[in-house]
């Protein structure tokens, strides 16, 4: 497998007036093409930071990230937003759906902003809500929904542009355990299968433990990187 | 919690400049106004009170003839009098090193007739303490007499040429050039006493003398010492009793009727204006302090979370905004009482009143300066009212998660059963069931009705404007759309205030257009001729008259028509009217628009010694066609049947018409205040050089045609600008109220922008979407605009017979729609870009913050 995403001695630091505070300390990853990693690590530790700066939400200090081989630190504001449309899919906690538009709408809106003609993007939103098994949820708004309905939403949103990576952040943080559980399936049955590459932040170890690989994270760094054998990975179902 | 509020303002000083900015804005509109109305007021009232001058009863001749003063010499007054003033007045232009004035020559005994023959030094105006006192009212030493080539500046006339005493002032006068040493400049307070525009003054004899006028005065002026009404009126029925029968006295009154009417419309105009801004003043500060609560509802949940009750944290924003209010009360103050200083000239140069010193109305300001704070606080409730019932929890929310304003349809059909109203007033008005000053109220009821109603046409229209873009090309619009729908009210609101300047501008505009285009056709029809000669009125008949014989006896192809005018000042019912007196010649054309009366009828009927009432006139008393009405002039009273209505626009309508010889049974109708006369296009050189040679002799006054007509046309200009003035402010008024809706609009979708950001929206995408929301607004303002538009020009055409007594023709302006629909789209474009940059600059990290 080549490898999709690379971060060399990846740094990030925040400053607020004569304060400072470094939240990534000298990462080096690399994740290769059709991947599952989650990171994993309490409150605080810069998981979130990390996932931000490989998707180009951030830009870091120190150090590098390569999408593709392309150096992010290279890329104008335009072209990173361009990337984020066409090869990223983001999953939040909350899904950040818009509120205003329906399910169908919402899955629209990446392939909208990218010209797509509209015939196919109602298409390819039936299909990702299909996939998600949203359909017959699609002319609902966010409001009428479940959080779990809203994840899957948000997650078929994500798919839709046929990303070559997805990056959730704690996708299943706000909901209950059954959701999550159905999360997690879906990620595992949608995402992998479509071979992408799926990076998913969480701070639940049996969350974690659904990857091929896990990368544990303390006060900026790695601290350790597990990789995670087919008969060890568990299940979504299963809970410690 | 003080310095939790401190530091959020130190960290956002747009928001506080913005916030300031509107209360700034609105207070200073307001003491603007005030201040200039306050020192115009006490201007003119002072102009008012002085142009009454020292108290004076004046000789005239009762035809508005010269006459000789000698009338009047050897016989003693009736009464003790201060002094006696002999007039001559005659047109000029004077010269500086720098300036040119046309101004008034005024002649006045001030010379020492001891060094002429010509003069009697026993005639009692001449005397020497007669001049003393004429002097002493000027500012002139005693015993100093005032020279041949000597002259008195008025102040007025003195800075208009830029020139000081003893300086030299060239008089254009008859071709002739007479250089005149500037002896003294009197104030204008004093100079009123005498004349009211800017003039210079020059000895009696020696105008007389340039002007080939000996032994010729205008009027006597009579400065008396009472000046109570009933003693001046005893003096006046004295001397009138002593003058032979065509001299006539009358007590010295101020009229400015007109001037006051101009400068009480011009305090109306600015009133109207001053509430416009601040409406908008108030609706941009009640977007700003929603803004300020809505961007803050975290950390006021977060209190709440952590103890704080919804009082405390009332409490703390209330004394936040009370104290940005009195900064603003006192910027707005300071800024106001400048501006005041600047407005107060444009009131007063509509009116000869000069300004006084400028004072500041404090009694009046003091207040106000408390009500800002006050008002403030009344928005901020208002704006805190409106989200009194969320609990802390919710407040953890992204904003646009609670629920979207529905249209508020009691508000709608509020509005319905309002335009009913006013429609009903408004046929009611039409049709003359109730007095026509309804109109107006019912009018703006009109147009508040169909601001309260105007979602139910905008809504379908954003849903057709949907349906046109159902292929999804434009995404910007669809999201546009949602915003828009989803804050009904506010897009409404600044919508209605585009609406409101586009009624404005066609309305108005239409009607204006209507009424010039009616102006026009009056004075091209009254003002039919190519050569108007002006003069004082003689008491030579028409047959001995040398200037209609000289015409007269020129080839009939040469001089086509004379029509000799003379104007009469009359009474109709206690209204002071001007009686038209015209010769009617065959080959003119009808000086008036005529109304339910052929023109054959009109001159048959005015021959036979009937008259014609001004339309307005005819509204104004309640007289049709057939009535009769009783005109008193002269202190008689005649009566007179009404042969029909005419349109005229001299003495604001309140006019009559009638032929001259069958006046001349009634009143001696002789000479002419205007003779208009029509040549052969060719031979307009001649004519007037024939005239030329009259000139001197019978101080008349040559004006090409073309020139009197462009006067008027400069006069309507300036009518247009100022309307135009007036419609470019309520756009600027509407484009403020668009930026403030845009900008409250960006930051209710600050956390879906960035999203859109985050999951691959460009900056460019997200500038277009937000410049599309104000497109779509400037599209429902424009075609609600247009509408409204229409209705009021319809309203105003509709309801024009009632008020004026006649409806002008109805000139469709086509242009006029285009260009307000295009200067609205071009406004909404502008009040658009800030927010829209200020959008596209969204860090996509923002929607991330709303994740607990």
């Amino acid at each position: 497998m080549s490898t999709i995403i690379k971060a060399t001695e990846l740094s990030k630091i925040y400053s607020s007036g004569s304060a400072s505070y470094q939240a990534l300390r000298g990462i080096d990853l690399e994740i290769e093409r059709g991947e599952f990693v989650s990171i994993m690590g309490p409150s605080g530790c810069g998981k979130s930071t990390l996932l931000y700066l490989l998707g180009g939400i951030e830009k870091a200090t120190a150090g590098h990230v390569f999408f593709e081989s392309i150096d992010l630190a290279n890329l104008s504001e335009a072209n990173l937003t361009e990337l984020r449309r066409r090869k990223i899919g983001f999953v939040f906690q909350k899904g950040l759906l818009l509120p205003m538009l329906t399910a169908r709408e919402n899955v629209c809106v990446p392939l909208r902003l990218d010209r797509v003609k509209h015939s196919d993007c109602l298409r390819r939103a039936d299909e990702a809500l299909e996939a998600v098994g949203m359909s017959h949820r699609s002319h609902h708004r966010p409001g009428e929904m479940s959080g779990g309905e809203a994840q899957r939403v948000a997650i078929a949103r994500a798919i839709v542009t046929n990303p070559a990576v997805v990056l959730a952040d704690e996708p299943t943080g706000a909901l209950d355990s059954v959701n999550s559980e159905h999360i997690i399936e879906l990620f595992q049955a949608v995402v992998k299968n479509r071979g992408q590459t799926l990076v998913m932040v969480t701070h639940d170890h049996d969350i974690a433990q659904t990857a091929n690989r896990m990368i544990r994270m303390r006060d900026g760094a790695i601290i350790e990187t597990v990789e995670i054998s087919p008969t060890e990975r568990k299940p979504a179902h299963v809970k410690s | 919690m003080r310095q939790i509020f401190v530091r959020h303002w130190l960290e956002r000083p747009g928001r506080f400049f913005l916030i300031l900015l509107g209360l700034t804005t609105a207070t200073a509109a307001i003491v603007t106004v005030l201040c200039a109305s306050f020192n115009a007021r006490n201007s003119f009232a002072q102009f008012d009170r002085l142009a009454s001058g020292l108290p004076a009863i004046d000789i005239t001749h009762n035809q508005g003839a010269r006459f000789d003063p000698n009338i009047i010499a050897d016989e003693p007054l009736p009464f003790p009098a201060l002094a006696t003033a002999p007039m001559l007045f005659r047109g000029s232009i004077a010269r500086s090193e720098t300036e040119r004035l046309r101004c008034l020559l005024l002649g006045v005994p001030l010379a020492d007739p001891s060094d002429t023959e010509e003069i009697s030094a026993t005639v009692s105006y001449w005397s020497q303490s007669n001049r003393e006192k004429l002097g002493a009212f000027l500012g002139l030493r005693s015993s100093v007499s005032l020279g041949r080539e000597e002259c008195i500046l008025s102040e007025s006339a003195a800075r208009s040429l830029n020139i000081a005493e003893a300086g030299e002032v060239h008089i254009l006068f008859r071709r002739s050039i007479r250089k005149l040493v500037v002896r003294h400049i009197v104030p204008n307070e004093i100079w009123q006493s005498f004349a009211l525009e800017p003039s210079i003054i020059v000895d009696l004899y020696t105008l007389q003398k340039w002007a080939n006028l000996k032994d010729q005065v205008d009027r006597i002026r009579i400065f008396v010492g009472a000046n109570d009404e009933k003693t001046m009126e005893k003096r006046r029925e004295k001397l009138s009793a002593s003058l032979v029968d065509d001299l006539v006295a009358n007590v010295r009154t101020s009229s400015f009727g007109s001037a006051s009417n101009v400068f009480r419309s011009a305090e109306l105009g600015l009133g109207f204006a001053t509430v416009l801004a601040g409406a908008m003043s108030i609706y941009i500060l009640l977007n700003s302090i929603r803004m300020n609560l809505l961007e803050r509802r975290q950390h006021f949940a977060i209190l709440r979370c952590i103890g704080a009750t919804p009082t405390q944290i009332f409490v703390a924003i209330l004394i936040e905004i009370a104290a940005i209010a009195s900064l603003a009360s006192i910027l707005g103050l300071a800024l106001g009482i400048a501006l005041g200083r600047l407005l107060q000239n444009v009131l007063l140069a509509m009116t000869p009143a000069d300004s006084v010193a400028y004072a500041v109305p404090w009694s009046t300001l003091i207040p106000l300066a408390a009500i800002v704070p006050l008002f403030s606080i009344v928005i901020t409730c208002v704006a805190n009212w409106e989200q009194r019932n969320i609990s802390p929890l919710e407040n953890f929310q992204e904003p646009n998660q609670i629920l979207a304003e529905g249209l508020r349809m009691r508000w709608i059909g509020l509005g319905i059963g309002l335009w009913g109203i006013s429609l009903i007033a408004l046929i009611a008005v039409r049709n003359e069931i109730i007095p026509f000053y309804w109109a107006i109220p019912a009018g703006l009821l009109t147009l508040i009705a169909y601001l309260m109603f105007l979602p139910i046409g905008w809504v379908p229209l954003l849903f057709a404007i949907a349906f046109l873009n159902k292929d999804g090309r434009w995404f910007s619009i669809d999201l546009a759309r949602y915003q828009l729908t989803r804050r009904a009210e506010r897009t409404s609101l600044s919508a209605g205030f585009l609406v409101i300047a586009l009624c404005g501008a066609i309305g108005l505009g239409q009607a204006l257009l209507s009424n010039i285009s009616e102006l026009r056709r009056w004075y091209e029809l009254a003002f039919a001729g190519d050569i108007f000669l002006v003069s004082r009125p003689t008491q030579v008949s028409d047959s001995e008259d040398p200037i209609r014989a000289t015409l007269l006896s020129l080839d009939p192809e040469t001089v086509q028509w004379l029509d000799s005018i003379r104007f009469f000042d009359m009474e109709i019912e206690g209204i002071a009217v001007s009686a038209i007196v015209r010769e009617f010649p065959e080959a003119s054309p009808f000086p008036g628009v005529l109304r339910g009366i052929t023109q054959a009828e009109a001159l048959s009927e005015l021959r036979a010694g009937k008259i014609l009432l001004n339309a307005i006139l005819a509204k104004r008393l309640g007289k049709r066609t057939r009535d009769r009405i009783l005109l008193q002039y002269m202190g008689q009273v005649s009566e007179f049947e009404v042969a029909g209505t005419f349109v005229d626009f001299k003495n604001g309508g309140m006019s009559i018409l009638t032929e001259r010889r069958a006046m001349q049974s009634r009143w001696v109708v002789t000479g002419f205040d205007l003779l208009a006369i029509r040549c052969s296009p060719d031979k307009i050189t001649d004519v007037t050089r024939s005239i030329q040679s009259l000139e001197a002799a019978n101080s008349i006054q040559i004006i090409p045609g073309n020139d009197l007509r462009s006067s008027i046309d400069s006069s309507i200009s300036s009518v247009i600008l100022g309307i135009t003035l007036v419609v470019i402010s309520s756009f600027a008024i509407g484009g403020l109220g668009i930026a403030s809706t845009m900008a409250m609009n960006v930051t209710e979708q600050t956390k879906d922008f960035s999203l859109l950001r985050l999951i691959g929206m460009s900056q460019r995408q997200v500038l277009i979407c937000v410049m599309a929301q104000g497109l779509l607004l400037g599209i429902i303002g424009s075609v609600f605009g247009w509408i409204g538009g229409v209705t009021t020009a319809w309203i105003i055409h509709a309801c024009s017979e009632v008020i004026l007594g006649y409806t002008p023709r109805f000139e469709s302006a086509w242009h006029l729609p285009g260009l307000s629909i295009a200067g609205a789209i071009f406004v909404v474009i502008i009040a658009s870009l800030i927010p829209a940059f200020r959008a596209a600059q969204v860090d996509p990290k923002k929607s991330l913050q709303y994740e607990i």
